[in-house]
């Protein structure tokens, strides 16, 4: 079985779920996701209201493995990361960025600063916009107007927008959303 | 002191402060003294699940158990020792400690975002009577915040249009609610969300802050101040509009024009029977029969319990400041879920649906 190379954040998994297209994800690392008991608790928290968000805790410890034992260089990573940086006091982001940083992990997520700090940090991210792309040129979506479907599912299913430059980037029209 | 050791030693702190046995943790988390014991000391590293279930327990966040000081505050220090002095339970303690997170929490984003901390009057008292000076400053306060004698429905509310945080938390029977008064963070209060009478806790705290007479203030059950009471009096049921309301009543003493205007007013029983019989509405007789009568058990069976309240989202200082901090990246959303114990997914909509009215504007 090939090892798992990516952690995942909430965001992202909130995003294909509520959208309807976990699968996607699932197909396109099909080794697996890693995410932490942190992320696992705030999906724990929205599934109360948002029910399609039970799909990912279905994955839990199959396609989708947690973290929850953590090195003690992972700690003292994440208690640097709280201190050096405010906005990481609270909240998923440190243990996830600590766990990626130590473990060598491509970190996934959609949420701009975790985003610029990782890569500070010498962590490769990617996030909705490549895994649209990825997929898109892998033939697991199938044409330009599955594309636009899922994106503009994105949008009005799981309230996540793509920016105007990520549009671009999938060569779809700016007026889309 | 390497990290082990930091959280280590702040797990025995948080512990401590809000008066948790290892036993009493033990049994509550399902883990064994033993291994507690070694997460204190440093030995073993506490898995992050465990953090969190830690936190919500000792009512603080994860961060403090990394070492994080949050912005000092004697005043803070201050009401969490009041709160030990009256030997709480656990659970309640917890409550006033997260209450305190809440606060710092509020100082460090306003201070972040250049927003204002609310500017709220002073009302010296003198020798003169209790009564008189409530009266008077009831009135002021009435006409300050516009409110002629209209009700007020939902003084948390109105206070928090003039930024000054209501937070609402399950603080159990022992305490109804408390208040903090800073000169540098101005006022916060704190009201017990399982109690049904809020208008009258809020209108009783503002009173403490409107005296400054202490810093901070804490209403156990069965404590008392004069002042702050007949404030509560005044403030909410203004003799004018008492007599107006009651005239749509034929016949006081009907249970139903009772609960009815306990409902308006979001006051006691007690403290509206009281009212009426000041104000010569209710004779000396029926005064003690109705005192007597379980009124509020009648209400229930009626019209139901009070639908439980949410903490957090009721605070709009609190909304406000989460929620323009995200969106200008002081803080994430992962961040702002835990600050609001909502989901992330949460914030996600809403921050989509302030960006669409946005667009629609421009």
């Amino acid at each position: 079985m090939s090892e798992i190379c990516f952690i995942v954040d909430s965001s992202t998994l909130s995003n294909f779920a509520r959208a309807g297209y976990l699968n996607l994800l699932k197909t396109l690392f099909h080794a697996g996701l890693l995410t932490t008991s942190d992320v696992i608790e705030e999906i724990e928290r929205g599934s109360e209201k948002y029910p399609e968000l039970r799909t990912v805790l279905n994955e839990l410890h199959l396609w989708l493995k947690v973290v929850d034992e953590l090195t003690e260089e992972e700690q003292s990573l994440i208690r640097n990361l709280r201190i050096n940086h405010e906005e990481f006091e609270e909240g998923a982001d440190a243990s996830l960025l600590a766990v990626a940083k130590e473990r060598n992990l491509v970190l996934i997520t959609d949420d701009k600063y975790l985003k610029k700090v990782a890569e500070q940090k010498g962590v490769k991210v990617v996030g909705t916009v490549e895994i649209l792309e990825k997929a898109f040129n892998r033939g697991l979506i199938r044409s330009v107007e599955e594309l636009k479907r899922i994106v503009i599912d994105m949008a009005h299913m799981a309230r996540f927008r793509l920016k105007d430059s990520d549009l671009k980037r999938l060569g779809l029209s700016l007026d889309l959303l | 002191m390497n990290t082990l050791e930091i959280i280590g030693q702040r797990l025995r702190q948080a512990r401590e402060t809000a008066g948790y046995t290892p036993e009493e943790v033990s049994q509550k988390l399902g883990i064994t003294t033993d291994e507690l014991s070694l997460f204190e000391s440093g030995r073993q590293n506490p898995p992050l699940s465990l953090l969190r279930k830690l936190a919500k327990l000792y009512g603080v966040f994860v961060s403090y158990f990394y070492g994080i000081e949050k912005l000092k505050g004697e005043v803070f220090n201050l009401l969490l020792d009041k709160a030990k002095e009256l030997s709480l339970l656990p659970e309640t303690i917890s409550q006033v400690h997260r209450f305190i997170f809440l606060c710092r929490e509020i100082v460090k984003l306003r201070q972040k975002l250049g927003f204002p901390k609310p500017e709220i009057p002073y009302y010296t008292l003198n020798q003169e009577s209790i009564e008189k000076q409530a009266k008077e400053v009831a009135e002021a306060e009435r006409a300050r915040l516009g409110l002629g004698d209209s009700i007020v429905s939902n003084l948390g509310e109105l206070l928090e249009d003039i930024r000054i945080p209501v937070i609402r938390l399950p603080l159990g029977r022992e305490l109804s609610s408390a208040m903090v008064y800073d000169e540098n963070f101005s006022a916060f209060i704190l009201v017990n969300s399982d109690n049904p009478y809020q208008n009258q806790l809020i209108a009783y705290e503002y009173a403490h802050i409107l005296q400054r007479k202490d810093k901070v203030h804490l209403n156990k059950d069965g404590q008392r101040d004069d002042f702050s009471e007949r404030f509560v009096a005044h403030f909410l049921m203004p003799e004018s509009l008492v007599k107006r309301l009651v005239r749509q009543h034929h016949n006081l003493t009907d249970v139903w024009a009772l609960i009815s205007l306990r409902r308006t007013f979001g006051v006691s029983y007690e403290t509206l029977i009281s009212r009426l019989h000041e104000l010569g509405e209710i004779d000396k007789k029926d005064l003690n029969r109705l005192l007597r009568a379980n009124l509020w058990n009648l209400e229930i069976k009626l019209f139901g319990e009070p639908s439980p309240s949410v903490p957090w989202k009721v605070s709009k200082v609190l909304w406000e400041l989460v929620l323009t901090a995200v969106k200008h990246e002081f803080i994430t959303t992962s961040y702002a879920s835990d600050l609001l114990e909502i989901s992330p997914m949460e914030i996600q909509d809403i921050l989509y649906e302030l960006e669409e009215i946005e667009l629609s504007r421009s």
